[in-house]
């Protein structure tokens, strides 16, 4: 299958578009040209003079970028990634931290399902306030990018990220135990890892993105239509 | 001169064909322009490198909206839609091409040729 994106960033490159303005516009035009192939393809052209239909769409692409330069609002273009994903990111990781530690201040202690195999060790906790707050937390972040005209990805990752951090922190922890903890044995060091994983990114994971499902949907195109009156 | 003239003409008839599409419906790029083809009965046609520096130019005036939504197949696509903004610019739009049209006609006989 046909990268239609990468040969349309590698034609805008260099052409005067900024990095961050090309995504989306690489995007809209990249699925213009897979539009165009299959149409070419189910009137029958064999797959070479589909492609070159396609292409035919544009004579020059560097006209084409000075064109939409002058085109996209720029302050919304440099911005695009940061409103449709940063943003969201940052404000859910706040919130669930924020939301965390709060309780944790509250005196409100999360139930230990399962202790752990020996005193100090990690457990399986459940942590029902701040698991019923997440959702919200999920559905902020999803919402925030959509409102941005975030993508699906973006969403989702937005919606996730608090999550993203602690798999990225836990790697980490995870190389620097096996490298420092010599007489640990593999197996504790998995359990607990894995325990970790429950807790912190697992069960917080599937609440967050439980709160983002309703604005991951495709909108029908009433409700589109009805967004922008 | 000629040329700035056609030019103008071309836009100005872009815009007007893009914005009562929309007003029907949100579409994306290649529909509009599939549908444009289509309801011209040829007549007008769109690629690409003419449609979407168009649509931009359009949104960037607050006429028309896009956003990022699944289509039928289950990609993604950036739907247009008209803005309130766009929706009051169409009707003086329609106005100015009726009138330029039936000023045309009176002075070279269009409808009559």
């Amino acid at each position: 299958m046909r990268d239609w994106q990468k040969l349309v960033r590698e034609r805008l490159s260099g052409r005067g578009l900024a990095v961050a303005q090309q995504d989306e516009v690489v995007a809209e035009l990249a699925g213009h040209l897979e539009d165009r192939f299959e149409r070419e393809r189910a009137l029958g052209l064999d797959e070479p003079d589909a492609i070159r239909c396609a292409l035919n769409e544009v004579d020059d692409w560097h006209a084409l970028a000075r064109r939409i330069y002058r085109a996209r609002p720029q302050e919304d273009f440099m911005n695009y990634r940061t409103k449709s994903l940063w943003v969201p990111a940052l404000v859910c990781t706040l919130a669930a931290m924020g939301s965390r530690m709060l309780l944790v201040i509250e005196g409100i202690e999360p139930r230990v399902l399962y202790a752990g195999s020996k005193a100090g060790s990690m457990g399986l906790e459940i942590y029902l306030p701040w698991l019923v707050m997440l959702p919200v937390i999920g559905a902020l972040a999803a919402y925030l990018s959509r409102r941005a005209d975030g993508k699906r990805p973006a969403r989702i990752v937005a919606a996730l990220f608090p999550c993203l951090i602690f798999v990225g922190l836990f790697l980490l922890g995870l190389t620097v135990t096996i490298f420092s903890h010599h007489r640990t044995p593999a197996h504790e060091l998995l359990i607990a890892f894995g325990l970790a994983d429950l807790n912190w990114i697992v069960i917080p994971g599937a609440a967050l993105f439980l709160g983002a499902l309703p604005f991951l949907r495709p909108v029908r195109l009433g409700d589109a239509r009805l967004a922008g009156q | 001169m000629v040329k700035r003239v056609r030019s103008k003409i071309a836009r100005g008839s872009a815009e007007l064909a893009i914005l009562s599409l929309l007003d029907k419906q949100p579409l994306y790029g290649f529909e509009i322009a599939k549908r444009i083809e289509e309801d011209s009965g040829g007549a007008l046609k769109f690629n690409l490198a003419s449609l979407y520096p168009m649509l931009y130019e359009l949104e960037k005036r607050a006429w028309i909206k896009g956003r990022w939504e699944a289509n039928k197949a289950g990609r993604d696509r950036r739907y247009y839609c008209l803005t309130p903004a766009g929706k009051k610019k169409l009707a003086p739009l329609r106005h100015e091409w009726h009138s330029f049209f039936r000023a045309l006609d009176l002075l070279a006989g269009v409808t009559r040729a």
